[in-house]
């Protein structure tokens, strides 16, 4: 059972396939609707537009570099001369993939000198002797693989290759203009050939960039080559097999990469983390749940110790058709100003939802309540039998808890109500952009969005 | 959905000063080298091996644990050993404030960051090194040795792999799921 909240954001990707109306309780568990809900805590809110933005609707943008197993900080500059890969002492394992420890060879090899280091497994305990590896020092250990490897013809044909197509890029990035003018001029000239009567032959550009040249491989490697990626061979592999390392020698481990976001209609910054690998802090950090408030479906609304009486929050499981039963929802204020709240919700095939407490108010959000370990017992009965008639359930510091009744009308596996929720509060904090400061320091923010409860299946009634 | 309350017998747990909850039935050995920080349940069977702990004379704690902390049931911690430079010794565990260790898992790592939620039947090996906002599934074989860089989610193994990425809420999430923990479990 979990709320699950759709923004009701306008997002370019998005705007075509949104739905006008909910979309009903059976086709939100159908790929396309599924793919567009969202637990609130995956939620952004960009405070700019007012609007929720899901992690589709915003950019992400590299925000720095780190190793996942030493935490070194890379620096932007050389990730890439790093071939995005630890450049320390981190490898995983061949085998199981786990990362491999840099050890002492155990004092002398056959022949009586001494081992050196090598790397080995803690989990599957291959070591680096498989493949003749062993390190002089214990530091550094990528740079002394380089050095092991820049003689082998793979690696050497390697670097030739990657400058042959860093000669091509860089062709290619000054030749637009070029390119432009002369697709311009060929077409002036087809034009006039056309009324010649004349073919214009195939006349594409052709590319300046010369052939590549291989650096060391000998004539025979085409037909080699030829003979290995022979279609049904390739066939017979494993699609995973891709991914998983070959050549069975260590890898060194990929970097990990901090991402921030933003907003994609006005490219405000939604998420701004710390650049050091170690930190979890964020400079910038608008998620949804700090500013819409979140909806539970509570299991105890109060204390068994506390005094106030208990209704039953949970629906009579299992849900039978045709009956009606209560369901009671909890929504918390995250502000610290007061919220209204308007709560509608669309009846549909499936279910009819009557909400007893369509209209309310959530008090401001206060640190103080945090430490309030007993209910709150200072609201009157007269209050409580005031709010029990307008389908107010509970009370508690920045939370209230309402009252739905529920009738299913159909069997079905996973019963979804959807909600529109409407909250509205004043925003004191003060607007840069407008000149008339006095107008602009109290406006009022309305945010809406459809939240969608699952509650589990619903039974053929048993009468 | 929202957690219930949990609720127990007043005599089955201690309950210490600054709140922390020792089940009666848990199993604690050298509780002298053990820190609790406060507000953090010890459920029933659960075994910290305070006793294991550097040779000779220091003061070290063999075992830290943060705030609003849950051990699970029949949840193992004990600080991991090794021998270097061919002596045999035990290093301090040392666990952060937000973290719940599921029942039946074995921790014998050298740290736990904060906000960190490890799941049932866990084994999370020698020496590994878990950062910050992290989510070990049930059932996963964290490697000896093995750091886990903050948000990450890990499962499967040995040795497990990090699955997904963990929202920019987690440290929210979790820290008001720990406290409501703490808060809706009661002596009746």
């Amino acid at each position: 059972m979990r709320t699950n909240e759709a923004p009701n954001a306008p997002s370019e990707a998005d705007a075509e396939q949104r739905p006008l109306l909910p979309v009903r309780g059976s086709a939100v568990h159908s790929g396309l609707a599924a793919m567009r809900l969202w637990p609130i805590e995956r939620l952004y809110y960009c405070d700019d537009c007012s609007e929720v933005r899901c992690p589709r609707c915003v950019v992400e943008e590299p925000a720095g570099y780190h190793c996942p197993n030493c935490l070194f900080d890379v620096p932007t500059a050389s990730v890439r001369s790093e071939k995005n890969r630890c450049a320390r002492n981190c490898f995983q394992c061949p085998l199981c993939t786990h990362v491999l420890s840099v050890v002492e060879g155990d004092g002398l090899g056959r022949d009586g000198e001494s081992v050196g280091f090598l790397l080995s497994c803690s989990v599957c305990f291959w070591d680096s002797r498989a493949i003749d590896w062993v390190f002089e020092k214990a530091t550094g250990i990528s740079a002394q693989v380089e050095r092991l490897k820049a003689s082998e013809t793979s690696s050497k044909e390697y670097a030739n290759l990657l400058d042959y197509w860093r000669s091509v890029q860089r062709a290619a990035s000054h030749r637009p203009a070029a390119r432009l003018s002369a697709a311009a001029s060929s077409a002036a000239f087809k034009h006039r050939l056309a009324g010649t009567g004349l073919h214009a032959s195939a006349a594409t550009t052709v590319d300046t960039v010369p052939p590549y040249k291989a650096a060391c491989y000998a004539n025979d490697d085409h037909a080699r080559v030829a003979q290995q990626m022979a279609l049904d061979d390739a066939r017979s592999l494993p699609f995973s097999a891709d991914r998983q390392n070959r050549s069975g020698e260590p890898q060194r481990v990929r970097l990990h990469m901090k991402l921030s976001r933003r907003c994609r209609v006005c490219h405000h910054i939604l998420i701004k983390p710390e650049s050091k690998a170690q930190a979890t802090r964020f400079k910038i950090q608008l998620m949804a749940a700090n500013f819409l408030p979140s909806v539970t479906v509570p299991i105890a609304l109060a204390s068994p110790r506390s005094r106030v009486p208990a209704l039953d929050p949970i629906p009579a499981f299992p849900l039978r058709v045709g009956s009606t039963v209560p369901c009671v929802i909890r929504l918390a204020n995250p502000l610290y100003t007061e919220m209204d709240v308007t709560v509608a919700a669309a009846s549909d095939d499936d279910v009819t939802v009557d909400v007893l407490a369509p209209q309310f108010t959530l008090p401001p959000f206060a640190e103080l309540w945090e430490y309030d370990e007993e209910e709150d017992e200072d609201s009157t009965a007269a209050g409580r039998s005031g709010d029990s008639r307008r389908g107010i359930v509970h009370r508690h510091g920045n939370r209230v808890a309402i009252r739905l009744d529920l009738t299913p009308h159909a069997q079905v596996d996973c019963l979804t109500i959807p909600l529109h929720i409407t909250c509205s509060h004043v925003d004191d904090m003060p607007d840069m952009d407008a000149e008339d400061a006095a107008s602009s320091s109290r406006r009022i923010v309305t945010n809406s969005f459809w939240t969608y409860i699952s509650l589990g299946a619903v039974q053929q009634s048993s009468k | 959905m929202g957690s219930g309350f949990t609720t127990y017998n007043k005599g089955e747990f201690i309950e210490t000063d600054t709140g922390n909850k020792v089940s009666r039935r848990s199993l604690i050995s050298g509780s002298q080298n053990i820190v609790l920080g406060g507000k953090t349940i010890v459920h029933s069977k659960c075994t910290i091996r305070g006793d294991l702990r550097r040779a000779g004379p220091s003061h070290q704690a063999a075992v830290l644990i943060g705030r609003f902390c849950s051990l699970g049931e029949a949840s193992v911690l004990r600080p991991p050993y090794k021998t270097y430079k061919g002596i045999f010794s035990y290093y301090p565990l040392k666990i952060g404030d937000h973290v719940d260790i599921g029942e039946n898992s074995i921790v014998e790592a050298a740290s736990i960051g904060s906000h960190v939620r490890i799941g049932k039947n866990c084994i999370i090996g020698r020496f590994a090194i878990i950062k910050d906002c992290c989510l070990i599934e049930d059932n996963a074989v964290v490697a000896p040795n093995s750091v886990i860089p903050s948000f990450s989610v890990v499962a499967g193994g040995p040795p497990a792999k990090i699955v997904a990425q963990l929202p920019e809420s987690t440290q929210d999430v979790f820290e008001a799921q720990s406290k409501d923990n703490y808060a809706k479990f009661i002596s009746v």
